[in-house]
């Protein structure tokens, strides 16, 4: 009985101790279950791959920024329009009434990017100590994502201005988010301090490198496209963040980077071996090359030839001259142009926000281009004496009888009839940096720093005409002329094209803005350093209307030239030839540098 | 836990809980109720009720509207109070079908509010349009307004809005005008509509339905089709309709320019030149009718307000009745313009050297389309134009041909009219350079109405190259000289 009992005890004693036990391992089982749907800290950046991934995840979250992106930077400006189909928070935005309400004027989303790269910044720095990845593998990456950072902040910094916090460091939880207040609201001025201070650090401002010699995980084919210029192009932010702040022989070296592509890594490990030295490739990339008159495989402004004369004979498709650049898949020609672009594809999020903002079939055509817009092109002169600017046919079009913003829309919309060719796909691109612009902004610096004949010559003719005594002679010893090989860098171009001796420089195809989309030379009036200045501006409009950059060099030459008319007297232009009542008001608010900056909530 | 131990406070709070919950039901409910008894009637109930209204009701139910206002689609009425339906003419009352146009001229589908500023025309269920501005349905004033039910809303008026006929009934049932009423008549053409016809078969051998005699057939009118359809009860017209005098006189006035082998055709062509321009858009009383109305096709219709016999306000505008309308044979005759860039043919094909440009004209600041063909190799080559309509009289020929390509060689051409060998009176004319000006070519007569070919022809010699032998025109304009 005894020890029947004693058997007993222990029995039950071991029943408690495996009943707690259970009862532990059971709780410990089910409250600490890993979630299935999502990752947990310990289990990214454990690798390269994890690394990759995170950099893919970043640019993912930063396209759902296209559509704030370009109401702010366009329809603040003087070339886009709202239709009647608009809401009153885009109204509020085109006559610059806005609200603490609106959503466009929210700089929620550009933070919330901000903070995944600081996560990923952050990360990098752990799996580098921790040797997960190699030294240049983190180069790479930090850089792009550094670099990706500081171009958002430098778009804070031109909607909100004064009001911006530079915060650097990740907020993981609930309690850090306390801690933003240990970052200062910085001016403008100090923010632009800040971001070229970190950005021109960075380890790495080329392109990512192409080829077998190092990781190629991110530039790869996804999808149909390939993802070269799906990031952001470094030597393009701080060539502008050194234009806004002024150092104009800083910022136009960096641009001179991207001009010098094949020097500075871009595309050159490619296996087709276009991009060797003397090639169609290498002669074009990155130089605004003259157009190909016989075939018209060019992204310039073509007539067929020897019609040039001929309205009907206008290169108007999506395989041939500048309104392909929009339109074509990513081939030697778009590569040319091309520095970042971002694809939407109509399979899987994010959805593509540009048809329904622009497309009146399919789409909610929100936004139309202004009248102000249209003028500009109809007021320029083609080189075939057509009293306007082709680009302006290619960036608009009449469709139903209304004005379309039709850039966006040449994936989506059939390209001749332009019907949607199918309206369920709704494929597009977000258009963000491109060669023009960089030309465009190296001119700027240019002209600044001194060298205003060679800032007329991108933006007008190109380097050989423009100096060249007598263009168009031939069988001359061109040894001497069309080149600036006696300016220092980043001003030496060598332009030559002669045969006796034969000169083929790497410039020597290059045709100018205006040259390519076939308009006579800007006149200079007055002041020649303003004069070239304004007609650069001008020519932003014309080459990269609703592109997103409209706003940001109105704003920078307006704070340039202490003058804050230039900016004002754009939108005022546009709201009265628009018949908006609000214009006059838009005007007088505008006129004062501290109503330029949106609300910050 | 605790509420099941302490039974008691489990209750009472459940108890407050029940409390706050019903309070609360009770305030929102009284917060979001309407306090307009009328919501809950549909229109016709509230009418009825409406003791201002009662003599319309009468009408309503006679008509067999009442049936309709009980329906639950939305409708606004416009109710003539008791007076004003006491001054209705006994015709109305006495003709069912009057009487139901009547009663549907107050009646509009959908939920209208009264008060708004700003006209709007508003279709009635009779087929008429009214038009609303503020408390004003036309004539009569709105004394109480947007009353709501609960399928739609009703207003009281002092007077009511009569039926009237629109400009073109008013001419059909128009007598002492007979001029103007038959020859609008002989416009009239019948018409087969295989929509509305009734189908008895299929032909056997052609596959073509086969219809019943007699159906499917309207008529219309060419005046209505083609140059304004003021019968139509949507827009509003004036019309100017002329007494039998000064519709002979003007119809004389015209015919010279209508040569044909016919008078029956000249006096048809003279008259349908002469009443295209007597209908504009818009309505204009007497006193807001301008000293001359521009008619659709540019021309100044001159307007002598001491001729006016009587104007008449018709349900889609005004129709005047005038004893003379003096046009200008200058003003109803325009320059005729043929554009360079709208030919019709070509002497032979030479597409790799047309060109259609764009260009500006410096003199006049604005862009023109033009055509310049060079090189074409072709001795005495020519760009055919059609100028339809030509009426028989004499014109003075100009053109614009811009040859801003070259200062030499100049190139010559010349303007041919309904032939390409016979010079005419239409020598060679250098075309100079940059000339954006309009150059004087020379007369021409057309004996009869026509559409005659005109002719822009090179000079006589072929080359292909240097652009000595080009032609150019912006356009070719032909100027009446009476």
């Amino acid at each position: 009985m005894k020890s029947i009992s004693i058997k007993k005890k222990f029995f039950v004693g071991a029943m408690v101790l495996v009943g707690l036990g259970m009862g532990i391992s059971s709780c410990k089982k089910v409250l600490d279950k890993q979630p299935e749907t999502f990752l947990t800290t310990g289990q990214v950046y454990r690798n390269i791959f994890d690394a990759d991934a995170a950099i893919i995840g970043v640019y993912g979250k930063f396209m759902g920024l296209a559509k704030q992106y370009l109401v702010l930077n366009e329809l603040r400006a003087d070339l886009m329009q709202v239709t009647d189909n608009a809401d009153a928070f885009m109204r509020e935005i085109n006559q610059h009434t806005v609200t603490a309400n609106n959503p466009y004027a929210d700089p929620t989303p550009f933070y919330a990017v901000i903070n995944s790269c600081n996560d990923v910044l952050k990360n990098l720095k752990i799996m580098l100590a921790d040797n997960k990845i190699k030294q240049a593998e983190y180069d790479q990456r930090y850089s792009d994502i550094g670099a990706l950072r500081s171009w958002i902040y430098l778009q804070l910094g031109i909607h909100w201005g004064d009001q911006v916090r530079y915060v650097t460091s990740p907020l993981e939880t609930l309690a850090s988010a306390k801690d933003v207040a240990n970052y200062p609201v910085v001016s403008f001025d100090q923010l632009l301090d800040s971001l070229v201070n970190f950005t021109s650090t960075l380890p790495h401002t080329r392109p990512y490198p192409m080829g077998a010699t190092i990781n190629t995980g991110l530039v790869t084919n996804v999808d149909g496209s390939n993802t070269r210029r799906f990031f952001i192009d470094k030597f393009a932010l701080l060539g502008d963040l050194n234009l806004w702040k002024g150092n104009y022989n800083k910022a136009a070296t960096y641009y001179r980077s991207i001009m010098e592509p094949v020097l500075n890594g871009y595309d050159v490990d490619n296996a087709n071996g276009l991009y060797t030295i003397g090639g169609d490739q290498y002669y074009q990339q990155s130089r605004q090359a003259f157009a190909s008159v016989a075939d018209n495989r060019d992204l310039c402004v073509g007539y067929i030839r020897f019609k040039e004369s001929d309205q009907g004979s206008l290169i108007d498709n999506n395989t041939q001259g500048w309104r392909s650049m929009f339109a074509r898949g990513q081939d030697n020609l778009w590569m040319q142009q091309w520095l970042w672009v971002l694809p939407f594809n109509s399979n899987f999020a994010p959805e593509n926000p540009f048809v329904n903002m622009f497309s009146n079939s399919g789409g909610s055509y929100l936004l139309k281009p202004s009248q102000e817009a249209m003028d500009k092109w109809n007021g320029q002169r083609q080189t075939n004496g057509f009293p306007f600017d082709a680009r302006g046919n290619f960036t608009w079009r009449t469709l139903n009888g209304q004005p379309v913003i039709v850039k966006y829309l040449y994936n989506y919309l059939d390209a001749s009839s332009f019907i949607p060719s199918n309206p369920l796909q709704k494929p597009g691109q977000w258009f963000l940096n491109r060669v023009s612009n960089v030309h465009l902004h190296f001119a700027e610096a240019a002209n600044r720093d001194g060298q205003r004949k060679l800032a007329a010559a991108l933006l007008n003719q190109g380097i050989s005409t423009t100096f060249d005594p007598t263009p168009g002679v031939t069988g001359r010893d061109v040894t001497n002329i069309m080149n600036t090989l006696s300016e220092p860098y980043p001003y030496n171009f060598d332009a030559r094209n002669g045969e006796t001796p034969r000169y083929r420089g790497d410039w020597h195809r290059n045709a100018g803005i205006r040259g390519c989309a076939r308009v006579i030379p800007a006149a200079i009036v007055g002041d020649s350093t303003l004069s070239i200045e304004s007609n650069l501006l001008n020519e932003g409009a014309l080459e990269l209307a609703y592109e997103g950059h409209r706003w940001s060099d109105l704003v920078r030459i307006s704070i340039r030239r202490n003058d804050p008319a230039i900016l004002a007297n754009a939108v005022f232009n546009k709201l009265s030839k628009d018949g908006n009542p609000g214009a006059a008001a838009a005007r007088t608010k505008l006129l004062d540098r501290k109503n330029w900056y949106l609300p910050f909530k | 836990m605790l509420l099941v131990k302490n039974s008691r406070l489990s209750i009472v709070i459940a108890l407050l809980l029940v409390m706050a919950i019903a309070a609360c039901k009770k305030g929102w409910k009284d917060h979001n109720d309407s306090t307009d008894p009328n919501l809950g009637l549909n229109l016709i109930t509230a009418i009825k009720a409406d003791p201002e209204a009662a003599q319309f009701v009468t009408l309503l139910t006679k008509t067999g509207y009442d049936k309709v206002l009980a329906s639950s689609k939305p409708f606004t009425v416009w109710v003539p109070n008791n007076n004003a339906i006491a001054s209705l003419p006994a015709n109305v009352l006495a003709d069912t079908n009057l009487l139901k146009s009547f009663v549907g001229n107050h009646i509009a589908n959908g939920s209208i509010t009264s008060g708004v500023t700003g006209t709007q025309r508003i279709p009635m269920l009779n087929g008429k349009y009214a038009n609303l501005n503020n408390l004003q349905l036309d004539s009569s004033s709105i004394v109480t307004s947007n009353k709501y039910c609960s399928n739609g809303l009703y207003n009281l008026m002092d007077k009511f809005v009569p039926v009237k006929d629109n400009c073109w009934q008013w001419l059909l049932n128009s007598t002492g005008f007979t001029s103007s009423k038959n020859f609008f008549l002989s416009l009239n053409y019948t018409y087969f509509d295989s929509a509305s016809a009734t189908q008895t078969g299929v032909d056997p051998n052609t596959g073509q339905p086969v219809y019943k005699p007699g159906t499917g057939l309207s008529t219309r009118n060419r005046f209505l089709d083609n140059v304004m359809n003021v019968s139509d009860e949507s827009a509003e017209y004036t019309f100017i309709i002329l007494n039998d005098a000064s519709f002979a006189a003007e119809n004389t006035k015209l015919t010279p320019w209508f040569k044909t082998t016919s008078v029956d055709t000249t006096n048809n062509l003279a008259g349908s030149w002469l009443v295209k321009d007597l209908a504009v858009q818009g309505s204009y009383s007497a006193a807001q009718l301008p000293d001359t109305l521009v008619s659709q096709y540019g021309v100044k219709v001159p307007i002598d307000k001491t001729k006016i016999l009587s104007s008449i306000k018709t349900s889609n505008g005004w129709v005047h009745t005038m004893s003379q309308v003096n046009f200008t044979l200058a003003n109803k005759f325009p320059p005729i313009i043929i554009e360079g860039e709208n030919p019709t043919g070509f002497a032979a094909e030479r597409t790799a050297q047309l060109l259609f440009r764009n260009r500006l004209n410096p003199n006049t600041g604005q862009n023109f389309k033009d055509i310049l063909i060079q090189n074409y190799s072709f001795a005495s080559y020519w760009v055919r134009y059609l100028a339809k309509n030509m009426n028989s009289m004499r014109y003075n020929a100009f053109w614009v041909a811009v040859n801003d390509v070259q200062t030499t060689p100049l190139w010559s051409q010349r303007l041919g009219v309904d032939s390409v060998t016979t010079k005419g009176n239409f020598p060679y004319i250098t075309v100079a350079n940059k000339n954006y000006n309009e150059v004087s070519l020379g007369t021409f007569t057309v004996p009869r109405y026509k559409d005659l070919n005109l002719f822009l022809i090179g000079a006589n010699s072929s080359s292909s190259s240097g652009g000595g032998v080009s032609v150019s025109v912006d356009y070719i304009k032909l100027v009446p000289a009476f």
